[in-house]
């Protein structure tokens, strides 16, 4: 007979939204409000905290040192500056492995942001849209274009490459230049001095008027689009590179799956593959940011399961999925 | 009590840029003498005066260089040449601390300065206000003041405002202590000059903390050279009225002074627009609302019937 109280039920059954709500609210504050207690996680993290918010930020992105890594002479870099760099590289890559892309569903405070536009369109019942299947795959492709140049640009300010003249000085964090978190995580400290367009030079004057315009599109984007700006995330490109050997992963048991494809319906990035592959055991692909949802939303036992280090630690199961059913009847009911 | 054995003699009417002042800087080397070798290495010298009036000191025989590094530990150096080199051997910080010492007129004149070098390449412009900034992992800040020195002037805390990057700009304000042997002198007021010859005086607060406001730069706007980099040299000076004998020579009184040189740059809040910014925000996020409001609009709008007329 089955234990009736047994914790790994507990797990499956519970309300992942709302245990998913808390804990990004928990390290939402840790992450944008830790400095203020004095955390500080280093400068390696793989998420967003922004160095930009400097008093209150728990620790500090790793795109941001990445790109202060790769700003030194080939000569510099072929002796401490690369070591640095590796080392740094190392630090983030073990930071990620604990996590795997849960840093992006469960940590990242632009995706907790994103998040909660997101619910405050489902209160508002707007409808909400989606990127057409057509441009998917050049969407996709755009956090590749932006990782790349992120790396690039840096190189570029210390060495003339393909003959082409130094970069200026301005381009040292290019995609910090852009990024909306440099606007938005300092502003949830009361901190608005990242808003501005810098004049003092072409290049400053472009790459500033682009984060502004970036900070716009993110507003709107995220509050129509869910997680509208982790399709472009350069981290999400760089932390896919290292996904292969991380703690926490996502499996499928294809024998299990009906494809009746209440996954793919819950998932926030329309990754297509959840429903689709039945082939594949570990299901973390480059857009995944591992919110679990696909798996709180699925009806068959032990179909889909969230795994770290070879333990299952929350599984879909067919009483955990008409558990949360009744709850989000009985929330609607509520609401009427 | 240390404070009754000490008789302060604050100067009357301070002489604010006597020429005892000194401040350590980084040497210019000839870019045809510039050699390539595998252990950066970085000249410093000595300057004397002010900074718009000042010498190179030629002889730093009986000057003594402290170099503290990222763990804490101590190096002496005893000076004999002009220049000082210096080899960072890993990436990260030094302090350097120069002490200057003679008897002239009975009166023993302890020169002291205090730097600090950044990086292995020991790059000296900008690497004090990197610590300003609090930018540096091991900054020094709230530290007790170095031993080796009985007189010293130092940073308070590192300032945060706008801005990730490492410079100082115009008008943000330094908090500094002034420290004797160990204790918190509330009375010394610290003056800060640049190049153009400006000069302020500012005194503590009650807590003895100066808090030194950058002023606005004084070079002429050039073309094309927004971002210049203007030096600052802060200094603090305190006699104490105490008698012994250095190198043979007897004093009746003893007279420090103390700088700390920086650099900093226009604020790039000069060349902001926020209004601008938070116009450029709300006109793409209306832009952008409104294309999606039309789309959608469009997209529900019933296919028109066609009709084909037959031939």
């Amino acid at each position: 007979m089955k234990n009736k109280f047994s914790l790994r039920r507990v797990v499956n059954n519970m309300n992942l939204v709302r245990f998913r709500f808390w804990f990004q609210i928990v390290a939402f504050a840790l992450i944008v409000y830790g400095g203020y207690i004095g955390l500080d996680l280093g400068d390696k993290l793989p998420t967003f905290a922004c160095v930009f918010n400097s008093e209150g930020t728990g620790g500090k992105c790793y795109v941001g040192e990445l790109q202060h890594d790769l700003k030194s002479t080939f000569d510099t870099l072929a002796g401490y500056a690369g070591y640095a760099f590796l080392i740094s590289l190392g630090m983030f890559a073990v930071w990620f492995w604990v996590l795997n892309k849960g840093w992006c569903g469960f940590v990242c405070p632009l995706g907790t942001m994103q998040d909660w536009l997101t619910m405050l369109r489902e209160k508002t019942k707007i409808r909400f849209s989606e990127y057409s299947w057509a441009n998917r795959g050049k969407i996709k492709s755009i956090k590749y274009i932006l990782l790349f140049l992120l790396l690039l640009l840096p190189v570029m300010i210390a060495n003339s490459v393909f003959g082409i003249p130094k970069l200026p000085n301005g381009l040292s964090m290019p995609f910090c230049d852009i990024c909306p978190g440099r606007m938005m995580i300092p502003a949830f400290t009361g901190d608005f001095n990242q808003f501005y367009i810098d004049f003092s030079s072409k290049t400053d004057i472009v790459m500033t008027t682009i984060g502004m315009i970036m900070t716009g599109l993110f507003l709107v984007g995220s509050f129509i689009k869910k997680r509208f700006f982790c399709y472009f995330c350069p981290m999400a490109a760089l932390q896919y590179i290292f996904s292969k050997p991380a703690l926490l992963k996502l499996y499928k048991d294809g024998a299990k799956c009906t494809r009746c494809g209440d996954c793919y319906r819950a998932c926030d990035m329309d990754i297509l593959e959840i429903a689709d592959d039945v082939t594949s055991k570990n299901l973390v692909t480059e857009d995944c940011t591992l919110c679990l949802k696909c798996v709180a939303a699925c009806p068959e036992d032990g179909c889909l399961e969230a795994n770290f280090m070879g333990a299952t630690i929350f599984e879909s199961t067919k009483e955990g999925f008409i558990l949360r059913m009744a709850m989000d009847q009985n929330k609607e009911n509520h609401a009427h | 009590m240390l404070k009754k054995s000490i008789y302060l003699l604050l100067i009357a009417g301070i002489s604010v840029l006597s020429a005892e002042t000194l401040w350590l800087d980084e040497a210019k080397k000839k870019k045809c003498c510039e050699a390539k070798s595998s252990m950066p290495q970085k000249e410093l010298s000595v300057k004397s005066g002010t900074l718009q009036e000042n010498e190179k000191l030629k002889d730093l025989s009986g000057s003594v260089l402290y170099i503290r590094d990222m763990e804490g530990k101590i190096e002496e150096q005893n000076l004999s040449s002009s220049k000082i080199t210096f080899s960072p051997q890993y990436k990260g910080n030094y302090h350097l601390f120069l002490k200057r010492q003679e008897v002239i007129d009975g009166v023993l004149n302890v020169q002291l300065s205090s730097h600090r070098i950044y990086n292995k390449e020991g790059n000296l412009s900008c690497s004090w206000t990197k610590e300003v900034r609090g930018k540096t992992s091991d900054s020094r800040y709230l530290n007790e003041p170095l031993a080796h020195l009985p007189f010293q002037l130092m940073m308070e805390k590192p300032i945060h405002k706008h801005h990730v990057n490492c410079c100082l700009y115009v008008g943000d304000i330094i908090p500094l202590k002034v420290y004797y042997k160990g204790e918190l002198l509330k009375n010394v007021p610290v003056v800060a000059e640049l190049e153009s010859g400006w000069v302020n005086i500012i005194k503590p607060d009650d807590e003895g903390v100066v808090m030194v406001e950058i002023p606005k730069s004084t070079y002429e706007q050039e073309k094309g050279d927004k971002k210049r980099s203007e030096k600052l040299l802060l200094s603090v000076q305190y006699d104490v009225n105490e008698s012994g004998i250095y190198s043979g020579v007897p004093y009746q009184s003893v007279h420090y002074v103390m700088s700390i040189p920086l650099s900093f740059g226009d604020t790039p809040l000069e060349y902001e627009s926020k209004t601008l910014a938070f116009a450029t925000v709300i006109g793409v996020m209306l832009v952008f609302s409104l294309g999606l409001y039309y789309n959608r609009r469009r997209k529900r709008k019933s296919p028109k019937e066609i009709w084909f007329d037959e031939e």
